[in-house]
Parts: structure tokens; C-alpha cells; sequence
């Protein structure tokens, strides 16, 4: 039961962390506010194993497509690969090495936005324009560089959590 | 076991990547909308909270760094007030000092004293009107019976006292309000000699006024040429006086000026060997 609910409250915190925190920035910070979300994503798959990897993909992935306008689903669709392929190299990567943890957020945020702008090619027509005009352009290049810069910052501060909740 | 987990794995995959896949599909049919509803109504109340709860805590933290902000201000301003309160303070006290310092040396100067200047170490409260001991004594030339005179904020010098002891290093003044001090003066305007004694208190009494003079109220009084200070050095004003029925002279009071204010340096007058 607690551990539940710490994994409830965990998913609350990563749910402010993501959409409630940025609005208190004091300047624009669209482009360099890391993906908090698929951070923790990968570093569950890699930590504790593809199918909780993937799961926890699909659960932040259904949240952020219910909190956004987006197309409906495509984030889970996206971030449970994500998890799934971070995943694929539990036991078989060095977890603490920064260099694998930029690459799986490459991975990672590449699969992201590949199939978010698949997605929109597909089907163009969605509520929210600005997200689909951020998708397509080239904003996305720098939101990709502040986020593997600090993958590994953010991988040791998890790693540090993690520790300190279960040992 | 691997391989296992692995099949799971992939299974678990497949299921996920398939609802994905019909909620995308599916997402403008009206049973995922009311899921997607459903699920936002869940949901959003959390965030709100944790936004609420975020922006109070935001706030309380605001405020609370505003506090601590204000309070450390605060104590540096009060420290630096205390410090301008304690330097203005300095500076009125060398101010002060400085004009009497001054004065003393106008003093030195202008007349043709040979002058021991001394500051007052020491001022009983229970004898206030009997003595004060000075720094400088015998070794700077101050003998017994010394005439000692201080200086007033407006450059005029008056009657202190006279060294009642003498000793290395200090001295030992009977003021002028002293009993045992009496000295000889003349009214300024007159030119009547008559004798000022000391009484233990605030005032002397003027002795040996005939009645026949005429007193009035703030005659002033100073040195006569017969007393051990030069002649014209103040000592005081007339605060009241009398005439009696019987006898020759009249009853006076005098304030002297040196009790006007608080002196801290005085001058000794000693013999030019």
C-alpha cells in the first residue's frame, strides 16, 4: 500500500514538475525546459527493466495526451517505445555512464518527435496549432541539446531519490 | 527466465503499442472522448491541487524570503544606525571637547598666564559642591592654594576653585561652592570690593556689602585686584539679596558661572619661575 502511494505521489510530482512548475519561470522557457516525463521514463527502463519501463511510458504518455491538446494517444504510442527500447538495454549497458544515458535520451526524444511529426503529416489537422508549429520547427534542435545536456545532471539526482526510497 | 521476461515483455509491448494505436485511431469517436474525459476529470484535480498547492507554497515561500530579506535588513540598518548614533555621539563629544580645547588655548594665548591645563578625573556626586580632583599635580608645578579657573562655552574664563592638595600626579580642587574656598571680588559695575564665600551648596553668599549699595539682579561679579586671581576673571551673578533692619551689610546670593555648565578641563595658575 505505501508503495503505492509513493508511486502515486511520484507520478504527481513528475505531473507538476512537467506542466505546473514552468509557469512559475520567470522568462519563456518552452526551449529549454528539459522533458522531465521522459527522463524519468528512461531511466526506469534502464533501472528497473523494460516492462515497468514501458508501462510507465504508456501511463505518462495517456496523462500528457489527457492534460494536452495534442493528438489524442500519440504521446503514449511514443513514449512507450521510448521505454520500451531504453529498456531493451537494461543489463546491458553501463546505467551510470553519462555518455549511455545522453544516447537513450537521443533515442528517446528522436522517437518522440519523429512520431509526433509523423503524426501530424498524417493527420494535420489538430486543436492546437502552436504545438504542431512547435513540432515541425526548428525549435525542436535546442530543446533536444537542453535536454541531453542535463540527462545526466537529472539521471543523478533520480539515481540519488531512488536510493534514498529504496535503498 | 530471460527469455521470459523477454516474451512478457514483448507482450506487454504489443498490448500497449495496440491501445496506443486505437486511441489514435479512435480518438474523435465518442467513446474515447468520454474515456479521455473521464480520465482528464480524474486527473486534473490533482494538478490543480498540486498547482495550488504549488503557487501557496510559492507564495508562502515568497513571503517568507521577503521576511527573512526584510529581517536581515533590518538588523543591518539597526546596526548601522547604532553606529551613526555612536559616531554622532563622538563627534559632539570631540566637538565639545574641541571648543573647550579651544578656548583653553585662546586662553593660553590671549592672556599672561603661566597655566597648567588638567582635565577633571574625578567629581564625587555626594560632595557635587566640595571638590573635584584633576589630573596633573606637583610634578607639573601645582602647588597648595593654586587659583584654578575654567573655561566657559562662550570663551569667558571664571573662578573654579583652589588646590586644597597637591599631590605627584593629581589634585585635589576645592570648588568654589566649597566652604572652605572664599575669594576676594567687586561688583563689575561698581568697583565695591567685598569677599564671596562658599556655603556647600549651589550658591555663595557675598559678604560685607554695605547697605548702602545699590544691588540689582544679575550684577555681575568678578576677581579684585586683591585676590590670588588676576583681577576681572568672572565669578558669578547676583541671584537675590536683602537688605536686614539691623546691621551694616546686606545678605546676597550669588550663582557662580562656573556651576552653570559641565566643565571637564581646567586651567591651574602656578608660579612663573
Amino acid at each position: 500500500m505505501i508503495t503505492f502511494i509513493i508511486k502515486i505521489i511520484i507520478y504527481l510530482i513528475f505531473i507538476v514538475l512537467q506542466f505546473v512548475v514552468p509557469k512559475y519561470m520567470p522568462f519563456n522557457i518552452w526551449v529549454i525546459y528539459p522533458n522531465f516525463i521522459l527522463m524519468f521514463i528512461i531511466y526506469t527502463s534502464l533501472n528497473k527493466g523494460i516492462i515497468k519501463g514501458q508501462i510507465i511510458g504508456f501511463i505518462y504518455g495517456l496523462t500528457w495526451d489527457i492534460l494536452s491538446t495534442d493528438i489524442f494517444g500519440v504521446r503514449a504510442l511514443s513514449f512507450t517505445i521510448a521505454g520500451y527500447l531504453s529498456g531493451c538495454f537494461n543489463k546491458k549497458l553501463n546505467k551510470k555512464q553519462p555518455i549511455i544515458q545522453i544516447a537513450l535520451m537521443t533515442i528517446g526524444l528522436v522517437i518522440t518527435h519523429l512520431i509526433l511529426n509523423v503524426m501530424y503529416m498524417v493527420t494535420p489537422s489538430t486543436d492546437d496549432i502552436f504545438i504542431q508549429d512547435f513540432e515541425l520547427s526548428y525549435l525542436v534542435f535546442p530543446n533536444i541539446a537542453v535536454n541531453l545536456i542535463l540527462t545526466p545532471i537529472i539521471f543523478k539526482m533520480f539515481s540519488f531519490i531512488d536510493e534514498r526510497i529504496h535503498g | 527466465m530471460i527469455t521470459n521476461t523477454n516474451k512478457t515483455a514483448n507482450r506487454v509491448f504489443i498490448v500497449l503499442l495496440l491501445i496506443s494505436v486505437t486511441l489514435i485511431s479512435l480518438r474523435l469517436t465518442t467513446t474515447v472522448q468520454v474515456m479521455k474525459r473521464l480520465a482528464y476529470s480524474l486527473i486534473v484535480p490533482n494538478v490543480k491541487f498540486s498547482s495550488h498547492l504549488f503557487t501557496k507554497t510559492g507564495k508562502g515561500l515568497s513571503i517568507v524570503a521577503n521576511m527573512i530579506q526584510i529581517y536581515q535588513e533590518n538588523i543591518e540598518l539597526k546596526k548601522e544606525k547604532l553606529m551613526l548614533e555612536q559616531q554622532l555621539v563622538d563627534y559632539k563629544v570631540v566637538l565639545e571637547e574641541n571648543t573647550r580645547l579651544r578656548n583653553l588655548l585662546d586662553i593660553k594665548q590671549n592672556k599672561n598666564f603661566k597655566a597648567v591645563f588638567a582635565n577633571v578625573i574625578v567629581r564625587d556626586t555626594a560632595q557635587w559642591y566640595q571638590f573635584v580632583i584633576i589630573d596633573k599635580g606637583s610634578d607639573d608645578g601645582i602647588e597648595k592654594g593654586a587659583p584654578v579657573f575654567a573655561v566657559l562655552s562662550d570663551k569667558q574664563i571664571c573662578v573654579f576653585g583652589r588646590v586644597l592638595e597637591a599631590y605627584f600626579t593629581t589634585s585635589k580642587v576645592a570648588l568654589i561652592t566649597n566652604s572652605f574656598f572664599s575669594v576676594s571680588v567687586q561688583l563689575a559695575k561698581s568697583n565695591i570690593d567685598c569677599i564671596c564665600d562658599g556655603d556647600n551648596d549651589k550658591y555663595l553668599k557675598l559678604s560685607f556689602i554695605p547697605q548702602s549699595v545699590q544691588l540689582q539682579l544679575n550684577d555681575e561679579l568678578v576677581t579684585s585686584k586683591l585676590s590670588i586671581f588676576d583681577r576681572g576673571i568672572n565669578v558669578g551673578k547676583i541671584i537675590s539679596f536683602s537688605k536686614t533692619t539691623s546691621g551694616e551689610y546686606q545678605d546676597v546670593l550669588v550663582e557662580p558661572y562656573c556651576q552653570s555648565e559641565s566643565v571637564y578641563e581646567v586651567g591651574v595658575l602656578i608660579k612663573n619661575k
